[in-house]
Formats: structure tokens, C-alpha cells, sequence
């Protein structure tokens, strides 16, 4: 039972009901926004290019370590054990550097150095991004007075990568898990399909991290400097360029333009303090993470700080967005694919199994399908030509919404028509799921409890984008978009996107604001995607859905009043059924069987 | 052995039946409330430990009590002070190696023959810490023997002299007059001390405060070329020998802290 605690419930019934009201909303308002920064599934390939980029110059740092292994960690080097020690005596900064002999100096590093190249491809990554952090701690803190923002960096992105699924796509992990998935399919005599990794909570918790500690970063870097006179006279940028030793490129002649090394002073202070903020707007971003890339390459280039600089740009990487980098990913492994085949390398279905599966755990054969995309088809040349196909996915729109198996909602499997179904289509098995798609916070929470109080689960999205990858991970059966202040041609693509994708993609209701105009001529309607215009009540928002899913208001009352929901997308372990009789359950059609069970031509 | 047959039957019934839906039930909701602390705590950590550099509120100082050791078991306790308050001088470290068989060598760290690049910054960050305010007279002494230490290692020498040489920034009007980035006249150099290299220890000993030089013709090493300097130096006894050895107060630049 989910009933809440005696006390509890006596305690929720002192408190007037309208008080009980707004301090949810006011609690909704808060934690909403926090779950779904913190803990709104991403997908982890941003994370993964990060670790491969990090793992390389992780490895790069400590090799250069190893260029003067007992200088640096050694007793009697530049920073010998009692200078250390008494340095961090009153510090709980720890190396297992105290406690390797200096006859296994070499042996040790050299392991260390393995594991980061490990971690780096991607090999047992949940335990090489652990050990890779805890090595670079280590380096790190045996040879405090040689760290320099190249390490503080190193180590903050070895930290995340070990907290975040950074292995999870392009990996050997990952490669491994294809080749097995693969075999298993060919051995089965069906083509493997490559199902793109699921977003994860875990992998956005850790780039958000990088985000908001590089924004500290960032903001602590310029409230420091703005102490210094030089960075409010503007001369700081000279003082940096005339600094010999640091110098790699002769830039004096910057002496004969002073207003420019004012200009650079000030761009960099303007740049660096309002960071923090700016990153964050979609339409600025790509301007300050060029305007960063730009500054960090030039203390590369003429400051020789190569490492440090890359370093910074490499955790830009969090910031962009990882669906469109995943499909870039998967285009240039398919025209490495093409490359292959033209130039005469092909596997063929008479080629060794093990191979062909090497060919398609690579992503060689093409795009890799959306996740959970579970592909029937047989192999070409495995099994007769006339094998009957469960289901086929139809072609990503332009818009490039992804879509789900048309009937793998459970909704669907009444609704969808055909003999089957008719005459069901008003008893789903289970809560509808619906995504809303609102800009506005308030409004959000406002239609969300509406919505889960009459017996649906309701997502909500804030952004069109961000509406497109929940709806590659999650069953929705109808979306909800009533916010009009979306571009209206980013809105009319997403519409066509939907209507586009037929059945595989949930039925819609655009409520367009009236300041658009009378007319829509770009939004088209059908029977399964309304728009409207001007406002609704949410009761009439409601029927308006359930109208659009061939459902009534009676098919839900079983849903209404229960406790247990499931708002952020995940399904609860035992779904929301109604006690339905095994007669009264819809037999089994074709496209429930999840593939065809053997290669021999016949089907189940 | 499994858990089942490690347990009486009847507890066995009353773990299965009571208790694991229990865990069961409060494990997720319990795990995810510890994640949001936690996240709430590493936030704090990761602001505070900047923020608490010096010049920093009593505030926050003490706010930083409850993160510090966090942050420095992650290695997260940095200031960010990125060329701040601003680039400043550099430090290098003049040496004179006096060799088994007699010859001297000298040299300075860091030097552009030091590569890859990035060993060169190791080294010149070690050089930058001669300079810098964050440490105690005992440990910029120790870094002093520890270096005389591993300069001998290398080179196999006897003795060294080591000497800390500041490189002041030229200015833009400097330049355009003529002037280059490695003008004689933008060093400055102070000595360290003298030291002897025990090869058995593998320790170096100050022997002397005053360079070889010094003991010729008793005027420190350029002591002549630090005209534009008029800071007062302060003289403080070494906590290792008990000799006194110049050490001058220079405001030096965070960086990279």
C-alpha cells in the first residue's frame, strides 16, 4: 500500500487545504527546475568524447612526469619528502606515492600509465575512471609546488568522468558489448542492430557538474584578477605577452598598439565575468565558447601552455549538445563504412562471423537506430528472402525526431486500429503518457498536476529539443505543446516531424497563442494532431487529448485518485493496470513478438 | 554460502517477507535524498574554495572549515587565481655547479632546452614558488636544499650555488625604445647559499649563504644590478642551519594557485 504514514496523514489534515496547495506549488516551483538540471537523462556521448580527450591528455601529463620520474616523485627531488611533508602537514592531501619504494617508481608508473590508456579507449571504464582520477590525484599531490591550472583542471575532469557513465559509448566497453550482441544475432541468422546508448541521469549529473564548476572557475578567475590594477588600466594582457619565460611567440609589437592590448584586457575580464551567465542562453552560447576557445588557444599558442589550454576547451565539450554529436558520430562511421566499401572491403554474408560481427559492432553498416529500436530483420543471405518482417521503422523525418516501434506503447496495443483492437480502443492497460511542452515553470507544474489528478502521466518539457529527446527514450502516447513562444518555424517542423512519423510518433495538440495570426496555413491537422488557437481550460485541454487518442473520460477512471505515478519518466515496476479478466486482454498481434524467433523461414 | 542458509528459517521468512521490501522500498527514494545532499555539499565545496583565498571574510573562512577537508582529499582546494591580481615578474633559479674534477657549470631553471613544454612549466613552476608568499621561511628553505639536491643528483656535481634571479616585466614604452625582452638590465639576482652535495644522503647542506662569488670578493652576485629594487630585504634565520639568508618580501603573483 502507498498510503503515507499515520502521522503524517494527521498532520496533512491540520493544514488547510489551500495552504497544503501553494506550498506544493512553491515546492514544485523549486524542485522541478533542480530534478530536471541535475537529473533530466542526457545522453552520455558528450561524456564520452570528454573521456577519450581527457584520458589523452591524462596520460600525456603523467608520461611528462615520467620524463624525470625521480626529479619530480622521488625522495630526493626537486620537492623532496620532508619539503612535502612538511608542506602538507596540516592537509589531507594524499599521494600513494608515500608508499612505493623507489625501486617500483618506474613499475608503478608505468601501470598508472596503462590504466589511463585504458581509460582513455574505453576498457573497464567503471574501474579505470576511478583509478584514473585517484592517479592523477596522486601525481598531483607528491609534486604540489610543480601544479600548475593544467592539473586542477585534469583533476576536476578525471572526478566527473569517474561520477558520469563516461564509457558507455565509444568504448571498448561498448565495442565489446556490440561484438557479443552481434554474434549472438548472426548466430541466430538475423542482422544485428546497433541500439544507440540511453540517455542517462548519471551522465548529465556529471556535465552538469563541469558545467557549474567551470562557470566557478571562471567567475573566480576574473574576481581575482579584478584586485590587480593591471586589469583595470588595461595593460595585464602586455604584462602577460612580455613575460619572457613564458613567452613562445614574439607578440612585442603589440608595444606600438596600446589601445589593442587595452582592448584585449578589458575583452577578456568582460568575457570571463559575465561567463557564468551567458553560457547558459542557448542562442549566446556558441558565441562565448568560441569567444573561450579563441582566448584558450592563444595562451597555447603564445604562451606555450598548449596542455592547459586544450585542457579548458576539451570541458567546453559538456557544453554541447549530445544528440546532434552522437548522429555525427554515427554519420562518420557510416561513411567510414562507405569508404570501406568502395574501396573493395566489405563483409559479405559468406565472410567469417566474426568479422561480420566486428563490421556492425563498429557501426560500419550504417546509422545506428534509435535506442530500444529492436530490428527483425532477418540477415541478408541468412534466411529466405520471403521471411515475413515484424515491423520496420519508417525513415527519420527532417526534424529528425525520433520515433518509437508504432505499436510498443501499451496504449497503442488497444488503440491502434484493426481487428484486434476494435472495440477497445476506450480501455488502455495502462496510464496514458503524455509530454507537455511549456516554456513557462508555473504553468508547467499547473498542467502537470492537472493531468496526473485525471489519470495520466504527464512529462514536461521546456524546450522543443528538449521534447525531441525524451521522446527518443520515452513512450509517449500524446504531446502537448502550449507554449507559443517557440520560433514558429522550429514549431511548424516539429509538427511536420510528428505527422510525419504516423503512428510511431504520439498524436498531438498544438495550442497556438492568437498573436500568430487567424490562419495556420503551415500546421495541417488530422485526426490524431489538432492545433488550435487562441486558449483553453484545461478541462477542455483534456477532452481535447483524450479525443485525439480515441479514449474517454470513463476509460481513465481507473487511473484516477491512485497515488503511485511516475512523473520523470521512468515506469514504475509494476505498472498501473486495472484488474482486467485474461479475456478481456487483447490477444497477442505480430508486432508484440519482439523478433522472429528462429532463422528457419517460418514464422512464430 | 548464501544468505538463506546462513539464516534460521524463520528469520530467513521474516528478512524476506519484512525487511527486503522494506530496503526495497525506502533504498531508492533514500539513495537519491543522500545524491541531492551530497550535491548540495559539493556545490559549497567547490565555491567556498576559491572564495576562502585570502582576503577573504571571517565568513567564509570558517564556512570553508566544513568543506576544507573534502576539498583537499579531491583535490579540489584551488583558488583559480589564473595570472591574478595580475602577471607579475618571473622567478628563476640561477646556479653554479662545481664539478668533482674542479670545472664549474652554470646555468638557470627553467631554460628553453627543457622540453616538452610542458616539463618546462613544471620546472618553472617550481622556480615561480621561490617567489611565492604561500609558504612558510622553513618550507621555501627546504624547496632551496631540496633543489640544490636534485641539481647535484643530475649533474653529478660537488657543490652548488644557488642564487634566485627575478625578471622584471619590461614596459610597453621600454620597447618601443629600443629595449628587449631579455635585457640584462630587467634581472635581478639574490643569492641562496652555497651547498655540498653528499652523494651516501643524497642530500645537499647549505655550507655557505653567499654564493662563490661572494666569497672572492664579499659583495653578493649582482647585487649591483638591482637598481630599480629598493625594497628592504628581511633577514630571517633558516630553521635547518641557523645561518641567515636573505630573503626579500616580494609581493608575489598567485599564479596558478
Amino acid at each position: 500500500m502507498n498510503s503515507p504514514p499515520l502521522a503524517s496523514r494527521s498532520l496533512s489534515r491540520r493544514i488547510p487545504p489551500g495552504v497544503r496547495q501553494r506550498a506544493r506549488r512553491a515546492w514544485e516551483g523549486v524542485w522541478g527546475p533542480w530534478r530536471r538540471f541535475w537529473f533530466e537523462p542526457a545522453d552520455p556521448t558528450p561524456l564520452a568524447v570528454m573521456r577519450i580527450l581527457f584520458g589523452g591528455m591524462l596520460l600525456y601529463t603523467q608520461i611528462v612526469w615520467g620524463l624525470n620520474l625521480e626529479g619530480f616523485l622521488g625522495p630526493h627531488g626537486w620537492q623532496g619528502e620532508t619539503l612535502v611533508r612538511t608542506l602538507q602537514a596540516d592537509q589531507f592531501a594524499w599521494s600513494f606515492w608515500w608508499w612505493v619504494p623507489v625501486s617500483l617508481h618506474v613499475t608503478v608508473h608505468l601501470v598508472c600509465l596503462v590504466i589511463l590508456a585504458a581509460f582513455m579507449l574505453g576498457a573497464f571504464t567503471p574501474v579505470t575512471s576511478v583509478l584514473a582520477y585517484l592517479i592523477t590525484i596522486a601525481y598531483a599531490n607528491r609534486a604540489p609546488m610543480a601544479n600548475y591550472g593544467l592539473d586542477q583542471i585534469n583533476g576536476m575532469a578525471a572526478l566527473y568522468l569517474a561520477i558520469g557513465p563516461s564509457g558507455r559509448v565509444l568504448s571498448i566497453d561498448r565495442l565489446r558489448e556490440h561484438l557479443r550482441g552481434a554474434r549472438a544475432r548472426l548466430s541466430q541468422g538475423l542482422e544485428p542492430a546497433i541500439p544507440r546508448a540511453q540517455p542517462s541521469a548519471r551522465a548529465n549529473l556529471a556535465l552538469r557538474l563541469i558545467q557549474v564548476h567551470l562557470c566557478a572557475i571562471y567567475i573566480f578567475a576574473c574576481l581575482s584578477k579584478l584586485r590587480g590594477d593591471s586589469w583595470w588600466n588595461g595593460l595585464a594582457i602586455w604584462q602577460v605577452v612580455s613575460n619572457l619565460e613564458y613567452q613562445s611567440r614574439d607578440l612585442t609589437w603589440l608595444a606600438w598598439y596600446p589601445w589593442l592590448v587595452n582592448l584585449l584586457t578589458h575583452a577578456t575580464i568582460v568575457w570571463e565575468v559575465t561567463f557564468w551567465a551567458l553560457v547558459w542562453r542557448p542562442a549566446l552560447r556558441p558565441f562565448v565558447l568560441l569567444m573561450g576557445t579563441a582566448i584558450h588557444l592563444g595562451i597555447g599558442a603564445f604562451m606555450g601552455m598548449w596542455t592547459f589550454g586544450l585542457a579548458m576547451i576539451f570541458a567546453y565539450v559538456s557544453f554541447l549538445p549530445g544528440e546532434p554529436m552522437a548522429a555525427l558520430i554515427g554519420r562518420a562511421t557510416s561513411q567510414v563504412g562507405r569508404l570501406l566499401r568502395w574501396l573493395g572491403v566489405d563483409m559479405e554474408p559468406s565472410a567469417r562471423p566474426g568479422l561480420r560481427a566486428a563490421w556492425f559492432a563498429l557501426g560500419l553498416t550504417g546509422e545506428s537506430p534509435p535506442p530500444d529500436h529492436i530490428d527483425a530483420q532477418p540477415a541478408a543471405g541468412a534466411t529466405p528472402a520471403s521471411l515475413p518482417v515484424a515491423t520496420t521503422t519508417p525513415l527519420a523525418t527532417a526534424t529528425a525526431i525520433p520515433m518509437r516501434e508504432p505499436s510498443s506503447t501499451p496504449l497503442d496495443r488497444v488503440a491502434a486500429p484493426g481487428p484486434a483492437a476494435s472495440g477497445r480502443r476506450d480501455l488502455p492497460l495502462m496510464r496514458p503518457s503524455i509530454l507537455v511542452v511549456e516554456g513557462r515553470l508555473k504553468r508547467q507544474a499547473e498542467v502537470q498536476e492537472y493531468f496526473l489528478k485525471h489519470g495520466f502521466r504527464c512529462h514536461v518539457a521546456s524546450e522543443l529539443h528538449q521534447a525531441r529527446s525524451m521522446l527518443a527514450v520515452i513512450e509517449f502516447d500524446a504531446l502537448i505543446v502550449t507554449s507559443s513562444w517557440f520560433p514558429e518555424d522550429e514549431l511548424a517542423a516539429f509538427h511536420d516531424g510528428l505527422i510525419g512519423g504516423g503512428r510511431a510518433l504520439p498524436a498531438s495538440v498544438f495550442l497556438l497563442g492568437p498573436a500568430r495570426g487567424q490562419t495556420f496555413p503551415r500546421f495541417p491537422e488530422t485526426s490524431r494532431h489538432r492545433v488550435l488557437i487562441g486558449s483553453l481550460s484545461l478541462r477542455e485541454l483534456r477532452h481535447l487529448v483524450l479525443e485525439v487518442l480515441g479514449l474517454t473520460e470513463e476509460s481513465l477512471r481507473p487511473f484516477v485518485n491512485r497515488r503511485s505515478h511516475s512523473k520523470n519518466g521512468h515506469r514504475s515496476a509494476t505498472p498501473d493496470r486495472p484488474k482486467l479478466a485474461d479475456e478481456d486482454l487483447p490477444p497477442k498481434t505480430t508486432s508484440d513478438v519482439p523478433s522472429i524467433s528462429s532463422g528457419n523461414g517460418s514464422s512464430p | 554460502m548464501s544468505t538463506k542458509r546462513l539464516l534460521p528459517p524463520a528469520a530467513w521468512r521474516a528478512l524476506r517477507s519484512r525487511v527486503i521490501p522494506i530496503v526495497r522500498r525506502w533504498s531508492r527514494p533514500a539513495g537519491f535524498v543522500l545524491v541531492n545532499l551530497w550535491l548540495v555539499y559539493h556545490l559549497a565545496a567547490i565555491v567556498l574554495a576559491p572564495w576562502s583565498v585570502p582576503p577573504a571574510s571571517r565568513l567564509v573562512q570558517n564556512s570553508w572549515r566544513a568543506v576544507g577537508v573534502y576539498d583537499q582529499a579531491l583535490f579540489l582546494n584551488h583558488g583559480y587565481h589564473y595570472f591574478a591580481p595580475e602577471p607579475g615578474n618571473s622567478t628563476l633559479l640561477g646556479y653554479v655547479l662545481e664539478m668533482p674534477d674542479g670545472s664549474l657549470q652554470t646555468g638557470r631553471i627553467p631554460n628553453r632546452q627543457i622540453h616538452p613544454r610542458l616539463l618546462y612549466h613544471r620546472h618553472f613552476m617550481l622556480t615561480e614558488s621561490l617567489a611565492s608568499d604561500d609558504w612558510s621561511p622553513q618550507v621555501r628553505d627546504e624547496l632551496v636544499q631540496a633543489m640544490a639536491s636534485e641539481l647535484c643528483r643530475e649533474h653529478g656535481a660537488r657543490r652548488v650555488t644557488l642564487s634566485r634571479v627575478s625578471h622584471e616585466l619590461p614596459s610597453m614604452e621600454f620597447v618601443r625604445a629600443g629595449g628587449t625582452l631579455d635585457d640584462p638590465e630587467k634581472y635581478s639576482e639574490e643569492p641562496l647559499g652555497r651547498f655540498s652535495y653528499d652523494d651516501q644522503t643524497q642530500t645537499a647542506q647549505l655550507e655557505s649563504p653567499a654564493g662563490l662569488e661572494a666569497e672572492r670578493d664579499d659583495t653578493p652576485p649582482l647585487a649591483n644590478a638591482r637598481s630599480a629594487d629598493t625594497r628592504p630585504a628581511d633577514t630571517r634565520p633558516t630553521s635547518a642551519t641557523g645561518l641567515a639568508i636573505p630573503i626579500e618580501i616580494v609581493p608575489a603573483p598567485d599564479r596558478a594557485k
